[in-house]
């Protein structure tokens, strides 16, 4: 307790206080545009932080790092544009609350989401990292595919709808995963000689053509007439969760914190992955799983909650450790070594100043992009009264522009291919979360496999050897046992 | 304007061969803003010396110098866009071991060595051996030990890391074999949890965590000692002729005229000197090392054997 009344000491100074404003501002900013990433954005502001001291650098730059994930679910809800990856899933019963007149309370209630979930990280990154830390260390090749297999297996079993179209789901985002160099031996694979795809499909461009493209073109099929939203209300009470959508948001918003920053302390899960598994686990716990895809409440709490507390719990192996989780931190981590810090117990030791200021940082950070996103809400409704015929368009060009400047210059076309591609899958009833998910999650299972088996030799028993992966194991036939039984006709009945 | 206008790379590439004796031209240079492509993501070792560079060169140049972040094809997009820039001195990029020494065996790639004119380099990454403190492997020598009885492995983000391993392996007889991992953090994590017995990385990756006691440092796999931790030999002092050297430069394509070129010669060797730049190495550790441009060309060719050695062993060569 002490050591954070340190940390409050020193981060209240105003000039501490202006930076880390800052850089929350620039995170939530960030957060909106889609394209425009966190890591471009960290990378290209960390030269000019070098005149800066140690604490107001690290928090302004922090601050990007953990505001981008509340910004991302404006353009999410509204426009059924993913703002950043991890909010890709809010994109499914977020924009389907918005259509349902309820943006103004979806925005709010992932707001104060995230805040518990960004401020319950903050606490359990002061308290509970060494042993937790512990757990980065356990998870070797072996694990991993233990891990990955289970979340599929899980995401499957929770996904709900027919089961042969979440395989062929699962089996295309496999592949799509696989396009670009062997994880091994580099050798490029499904790149039709085309030099811009050896690195692979982005994840920017595929998601905003799958969600984002793909419901302007569904816009485009539609008379103007359908195109009308209900309109949100336009009274303070207007915004906020009547008292049913607060009652429902409780428990995923619990369940989506400590969901999240568990998943986000393993390096390769972080936001995305958590607001994933969130989503599949509400659907699953749910009442009313055929709410779900049409403004479930839950399926907007969870997801959103669980991607900050992801962030958050992204960064405890990288203050304790020094061990970066994701791209994000592990700029970060030239950051701070840039300032002469290296994160890790030593840190804590030698700097704790910087150690606890950041935190304090953290909390206070949280706390303004809570009063920060609060007032933008009515602002981002008006969004939504601007006619179709011109937002639409304008949609277009910023998402482009995102795109383009995000990637390759093939990004944009990859894109629009996309952009079709998803109205079409849509149109199916195909699930394109599930896609999305098999696309991050097969290249990890890949590359540990193959890992795995380099280091034993070939030997399958390596699989097999800790405790850990013998759980997860069991666990991911249990998903697929539990997926054949009676629960099925519930899912069904959704179709 | 971020981007280039899009040229297909193959005609770009003709281009590029194309010598365009501009003597006249020399004099009005630089017209426009300069920029420097680099093929790695923003944060990276490579990026920050860029970004260092990019300020030098502006203060000296007197002109706008931007960095270009080119990401794509685990760096093969930025080379193939520097080989086929217009050779007007306008562009000037990083180059490294990875895209000279590796790719070329692997894939079909639009660029030779005779598409860089090779301007100079200003740092060598340092690389060393790390392992989890409660392994009971105390020594090198313990390392080859094992080595000669079973299968010891190491883990490293990139193959160029583990040069000094094979090295060893070869001069030894013990048989160490590479993990590969896709990122930094992953390589460490796997050597302090005991997946694999050792990791070969640089400072910034392996720092935090001997400062954590979670790793030790076995022994340095460059020439150098590590400045932060000067007890540690490398091994040559410990008698293996081994050593992962990945020196860092800058090249423009082939084609710009003499007199520019000798500029950005000059512009890359006082920037190797800067005492702004040598303080971000230092912060980075990584070893500043001035070479002249046919010197970093070298640096880099004399490694072509070992490299080329290591990709058939992996079964990564194509031919």
């Amino acid at each position: 307790m002490d050591n954070l009344l340190l940390g409050f000491s020193i981060i209240a100074t105003p000039i501490n206080l202006f930076y880390c404003f800052v850089g929350t501002f620039l995170g939530t900013v960030v957060g909106i545009l889609p394209g425009v990433g966190p890591l471009a954005t960290i990378a290209i502001l960390m030269p000019l932080t070098v005149n800066l001291d140690v604490t107001p650098a690290l928090s302004m730059l922090c601050g990007i790092y953990y505001g981008v994930a509340y910004g991302g679910t404006a353009t999410s809800v509204l426009l059924r544009i993913p703002g950043e990856a991890s909010s890709v899933v809010t994109c499914l019963d977020g924009y389907m609350m918005a259509r349902n007149g309820r943006a103004g309370s979806a925005l709010t209630i992932a707001a104060v989401g995230s805040f518990i979930a960004g401020t319950i990280g903050t606490v359990a990154i002061s308290y509970l990292s060494p042993p937790l830390a512990k757990l980065v260390f356990a998870f070797g090749p072996a694990q991993y595919t233990a891990l990955v297999l289970a979340a599929l297996a899980a995401v499957t079993y929770f996904s709900g709808g027919a089961l042969l179209k979440a395989l062929l789901m699962v089996g295309f985002g496999l592949t799509l995963g696989c396009v670009g160099a062997d994880p091994m031996t580099l050798t490029p694979r499904l790149t039709f000689g085309n030099l811009d795809l050896v690195a692979g499909i982005d994840l920017t461009p595929l998601a905003i053509g799958l969600f984002g493209f793909s419901e302007i073109l569904a816009m485009a099929r539609q008379p103007l007439s359908k195109l009308r939203m209900i309109p949100t209300p336009r009274t303070l009470l207007g915004f906020l969760p009547n008292r049913e959508e607060t009652r429902r948001s409780v428990g995923p918003v619990w369940r989506g914190t400590i969901l999240g920053f568990m998943v986000g302390i393993l390096p390769g899960g972080g936001a995305m992955l958590a607001s994933f598994l969130s989503y599949a686990l509400e659907r699953k716990v749910s009442r009313r799983p055929e709410e779900f895809g049409k403004g479930a409440v839950e399926g907007l709490a969870g997801p959103e909650t669980a991607n900050n507390a992801g962030s958050s719990g992204a960064l405890l192996p990288l203050l304790c450790m020094g061990l970066p989780a994701n791209a994000v931190s592990a700029v970060l981590l030239t950051a701070f070594m840039i300032h002469g810090v290296a994160p890790g117990p030593a840190m804590m030791e030698r700097q704790p100043e910087v150690f606890w200021g950041l935190i304090a940082s953290m909390y206070v950070g949280n706390v303004m992009l809570l009063l920060m996103n609060l007032p933008l809400i009515g602002l981002f409704v008006k969004i939504l009264e601007v006619p179709r015929a011109y937002l639409s368009p304008l949609i277009l060009l910023l998402c482009v522009i995102g795109v383009y400047s995000s990637g390759e210059d093939s990004a944009v076309v990859i894109a629009i291919l996309f952009g079709f591609l998803g109205y079409f899958l849509r149109k199916m009833d195909f699930d394109l979360g599930l896609l999305i998910l098999a696309y991050v999650l097969g290249p990890i299972l890949e590359r540990s496999v193959r890992q795995a088996l380099t280091i034993s030799g070939g030997e399958m028993s390596i699989f097999f050897e800790s405790g850990l992966s013998i759980g997860l194991l069991v666990a991911a036939g249990a998903f697929l046992v539990l997926g054949l039984l009676p629960n099925r006709k519930l899912a069904l009945r959704d179709d | 304007m971020k981007r280039r206008d899009f040229i297909a790379s193959g005609a770009a590439f003709t281009a590029g061969l194309v010598a365009q004796p501009a003597t006249a031209r020399a004099q009005a240079w630089p017209t426009r803003e300069i920029t420097i492509i680099v093929a790695v993501g923003p944060g990276s070792s490579a990026d920050a010396l860029a970004r260092g560079v990019a300020r030098i060169a502006s203060r000296e140049l007197n002109a706008t110098v931007q960095v270009k972040n080119v990401l794509g094809g685990a760096g093969l997009t930025g080379f193939a866009e520097l080989a086929a820039s217009k050779p007007d001195g306008h562009t000037f990029g990083v180059v490294n071991v990875g895209g000279l020494l590796v790719f070329p065996h692997i894939m079909k790639v639009p660029y030779t060595w005779d598409s860089f004119s090779f301007l100079g380099g200003v740092a060598e990454g340092y690389y060393g051996i790390g392992i989890a403190v409660n392994s009971p492997i105390k020594t090198i020598e313990d390392l080859i030990a094992a080595g000669k009885s079973r299968r010891v492995t190491y883990s490293a983000s990139a193959i160029m890391n583990g040069v000094a391993m094979i090295q060893l392996g070869n001069a030894t007889g013990a048989k160490f074999q590479f993990v590969p991992a896709s990122t930094q953090p992953e390589a460490v994590a796997q050597a302090v949890g005991g997946h694999v017995d050792v990791v070969v990385q640089t400072p910034p990756d392996l720092v935090p965590l001997i400062e954590g006691k979670q790793l030790r440092l076995l022994a340095s796999a460059t020439y150098n000692r590590w400045p932060n931790y000067p007890d540690v030999k490398t091994l040559k002092e410990l008698g293996y002729d081994a050593a992962t050297i990945v020196p860092l430069g800058f090249a423009c394509s082939s084609g710009v005229p003499p007199a520019i070129r000798a500029k950005l010669e000059q512009v890359i060797a006082v920037a190797a000197k800067d005492p702004e730049l040598m303080a971000t190495m230092r912060s980075l550790t990584i070893l500043p090392r001035a070479l002249s441009g046919p010197e970093f060309r070298d640096a880099i060719q004399s490694q072509a054997s070992t490299v080329e050695g290591i990709l058939v062993a992996a079964g990564m060569k194509k031919t």
